[in-house]
């Protein structure tokens, strides 16, 4: 560079081009700390199951209790006082955010409609039509390992739950805004009356991520 | 604009290297300084405790009959609880996070034993080593049923 016109066009836009590498290798080192740096634990997976441990185990819960002695049976579920959809009984357990929440339990009844070569064996409420099990909605007829079963649920917080899984199905998993399902599954007693049944229960708690 | 092949114009290219040392500098010193705030950040701690706290009030409410549970809080943060939420915080911020009670509980408060008596006290501006969760059951004379969790200090 010897004079004046060497100023403007060599050593000025040399400049310019070390400003904008310095800024690049800023903005670069900023985000390689940014992303080491952790500042939130999720515990949603362990909110899932601490949520499963109160409905299932606890007295407040899904647990049946006899209540003349007061004890509670852990791993047998209350059916026609706490889990029935009519009572709602779920629904007593309060979040602190009202909306951050919700929860669907679910277990199969006895295979009601067995597919063999095409014919359903029983006569129930769920009918294997068309190759579709299918019933009345409340019925919950799902076709499962080539049966046609009748699935039993009950929600917790039941407008969170659509609002949740919306979400959850439309992939929004990851961020503030989306939110996360855990799926649970547990062995468990299910008494009805004087009739006990050992079924599978599935737990899918789903949780706002925060 | 000067000859910056005079000596005046080399003077010139002087002055611009030392303002492009001064700017590295610079930026040298703002990232040691962002290094340093964040390990002198407590926000994940906080937010560390505010869930621990949360999932195991939950876990409390959950369990038969009553029980005790003393918590190290570890650190020097207020602590508030009530209101379904438990908050942590200190000079930098607060962190809150949620917490699950039965219906008919009572809502879990934040005591200080003084003198033998439970005093309810300012949960924003205490700063306490320990916690003691008690849950209860109580019947009055009427046969009502009171059940819920205090937390007091020692």
């Amino acid at each position: 560079m010897k004079n004046k016109r060497g100023f403007i066009f060599i050593e000025i836009p040399m400049w310019m081009i070390r400003f904008f590498f310095m800024i690049l290798v800023m903005f670069a080192l900023l985000f390689i700390f940014n992303y080491f740096i952790v500042t939130d634990i999720n515990v949603q997976k362990a909110e899932a199951n601490t949520l499963a441990g109160f409905f299932f185990y606890s007295k407040e819960g899904l647990a049946y209790c006899d209540n003349e002695i007061e004890r509670c049976y852990p791993g047998m579920i209350d059916y026609s006082v706490k889990f029935a959809p009519e009572v709602s009984h779920l629904n007593r357990l309060i979040p602190g955010d009202p909306t951050g929440s919700a929860a669907k339990i679910s277990y199969s009844a006895e295979p009601v409609c067995m597919l063999v070569d095409g014919v359903c064996l029983a006569d129930t409420d769920c009918m294997l039509t068309d190759g579709k099990c299918q019933g009345d909605d409340e019925d919950h007829c799902e076709l499962r390992e080539g049966m046609c079963t009748k699935e039993t649920r009950a929600y917790y917080k039941f407008d969170n739950y659509e609002n949740l899984n919306i979400l959850v199905e439309s992939g929004l998993t990851t961020g503030l805004g989306g939110a996360d399902r855990a799926d649970i599954y547990k062995m468990m007693r299910i008494k009805n009356g004087d009739e006990t049944l050992s079924r599978q229960v599935k737990f899918e708690v789903f949780t706002q991520n925060s | 604009m000067e000859n910056l092949a005079g000596k005046r114009g080399q003077s010139t290219l002087l002055y611009f290297k030392i303002i492009g040392i001064v700017l590295a500098a610079g930026v040298f010193i703002l990232l040691i300084k962002f290094l340093a705030d964040t390990l002198s950040d407590t926000l994940l701690e906080k937010n560390y405790r505010a869930r621990d706290i949360a999932l195991l009030i939950t876990t409390i409410y959950a369990a038969p009959g009553q029980l005790n549970y003393t918590y190290d809080t570890g650190g020097n943060f207020e602590i508030g609880i009530g209101d379904g939420a438990i908050v942590v915080g200190d000079d930098k911020g607060d962190v809150f996070y949620w917490y699950y009670r039965p219906q008919d509980m009572e809502d879990i408060r934040l005591e200080r034993e003084v003198g033998g008596v439970l005093t309810l006290v300012d949960v924003e501006k205490d700063v306490y080593p320990l916690l003691i969760f008690e849950k209860y059951k109580t019947v009055d004379g009427d046969g009502n049923v009171e059940e819920g969790i205090k937390v007091r200090t020692p």
